[in-house]
């Protein structure tokens, strides 16, 4: 879940399902494929990948309330404007 | 390659033994074989004997094999090529479980004009043999079929199939790339007129195939040139390819039942374990006789299929889903949809296709993973 200061859910569910933006999704096919332009198959496996490198970048788990203002760049990935004011929470499945 | 592939009805391995007669074809054995010079001439005896092998295995006459880059191009060749030749006629039967191969050329001659007849399956994907009959008039070109259906392992009626071809006198192509190697392909029982195979899926090499065409049977070439394979598919020869096919053909021909009874047994083995510890169905049908022996389609309920072959592959099981691409989404595949596999199964669907590297000990290697996958998923 990844909320703004005015603690307004900006996502709420899977890793899988988080917003990547198309210009991250094209950067990992052509590191995985070396094609810019995919099909909708392909642009999956590689949006499953940024999602597995993103979930690689919090070791402990569970997270509540993270703040997402230390890393940068790290996170342009995600399609979520301002998310350098955004806090991110993880659940673990029970 | 580590882990567990269960993808062969993707690709297969090389064999071996193949890879070891294509070598000398690369390196020292590599003139042209229209060339008439003793190299050249030797290798035109090469591929002549390579295209008799084939035959022989196939119960068919050495000069009705005609080698091409693989199953796509024959397929394409048997269906615009007949068309072409034969433009008096303009309606074409297929099934709704066809290879793309088959759906898109067929799509492609819709808007040539041509009348496309996609008839439909049963649950398991058994073609309604009525509807196939009952589509037959006299503007009917031909018909052309999957004999054992890639994603499901459906195995086709082809002694029906082929007599009512032969009743109404309309030709019949046959794809059989799923086919060979896993069951008996023996075109001296039915009447066939045309039948595709492609050596990778039988442990031979990519990038080459072959077509039957029946002697007297006339199809135009669909590539032009200096008239190679007896002027019908221009284009040198991929020597190293057709050596290597013919010794794939030979050995999987002599293998062909031993192969069936193993993968038979194996395959039977993993299902009981899915069956049994899964809320899933099995698509296609019933294993057995009717039902190519490597092939496990399986639907698991409110399961993505794409996700539970992600999370397997990033643990080193690999295997196909059931999907498809269109432009904006990942959506069943053509298949699924035409054997009406329920609505909460059909999107968590994989494919498992065993080959000559599984062995019965991965199984519980398997139903783990699965069980861990579709847990973490879901």
């Amino acid at each position: 879940m990844i909320k703004n200061t005015n603690d307004k859910i900006l996502f709420k569910g899977k890793p899988i399902s988080l917003p990547i933006t198309t210009k991250a999704i094209e950067e990992k096919s052509i590191e995985l494929f070396s094609d810019p332009e995919p099909c909708i198959i392909h642009q999956s496996y590689a949006a499953q990948k940024i999602v597995d490198h993103f979930i690689s970048m919090f070791p402990v788990l569970p997270i509540n309330n993270l703040p997402l203002s230390n890393y940068g760049k790290k996170l342009d990935f995600i399609n979520i404007k301002n998310l350098e004011k955004c806090f991110l929470s993880i659940e673990v499945k029970k | 390659m580590k882990g567990i592939y269960l993808d062969y009805a993707a690709t297969t391995p090389v064999d071996p033994d193949v890879l070891h007669v294509m070598h000398p074809y690369h390196i020292t054995h590599f003139a042209n074989p229209s060339s008439i010079h003793a190299p050249g001439v030797a290798n035109r005896k090469v591929i002549n004997e390579a295209r008799k092998t084939i035959a022989s295995c196939l119960h068919v006459k050495q000069n009705e094999i005609y080698f091409t880059s693989g199953g796509t191009e024959s397929i394409n060749w048997a269906i615009k090529g007949y068309a072409f030749a034969h433009p008096e006629k303009k309606e074409i039967i297929i099934s709704q479980i066809e290879h793309h191969a088959t759906i898109h050329t067929c799509q492609f001659l819709e808007k040539m004009g041509y009348k496309i007849h996609y008839i439909p399956v049963d649950k398991k994907g058994f073609l309604n043999i009525k509807k196939f009959e009952a589509a037959i008039n006299s503007n009917t070109l031909m018909a052309s079929f999957i004999w054992a259906n890639n994603e499901i392992g459906t195995i086709q009626d082809i002694k029906s199939i082929s007599a009512i071809c032969e009743k109404h006198q309309i030709a019949l192509h046959l794809d059989a790339v799923q086919a060979f190697g896993q069951i008996s392909v023996d075109l001296s029982l039915y009447p066939i007129d045309m039948l595709t195979l492609s050596a990778h899926k039988f442990y031979g090499p990519k990038g080459i195939g072959c077509l039957y065409i029946k002697k007297g049977l006339v199809v135009d070439p669909l590539i032009h040139g200096g008239a190679q394979e007896i002027g019908k598919r221009s284009g040198t020869e991929n020597i190293s390819g057709i050596v290597g096919m013919a010794k794939a053909v030979e050995i999987a021909y002599q293998k062909q039942q031993v192969t069936y009874e193993l993968f038979s047994y194996l395959s039977s083995r993993l299902y009981q374990r899915i069956i049994t510890g899964f809320d899933c169905v099995v698509n296609g049908p019933d294993l057995g006789g009717r039902r190519l022996p490597n092939n496990l389609s399986i639907s698991f309920r409110d399961v993505l299929g794409t996700q539970l072959a992600y999370w397997l592959d990033q643990n080193d099981i690999y295997l196909s889903t059931g999907s498809a691409c269109d432009s904006t989404s990942i959506e069943p595949s053509h298949v699924l949809k035409a054997i009406k596999v329920p609505n909460d199964y059909i999107k968590g669907t994989i494919r498992i296709s065993i080959g000559r590297d599984f062995i019965e000990s991965d199984i519980p290697r398997i139903i783990a993973r699965l069980k861990d996958g579709i847990d973490a998923i879901s």
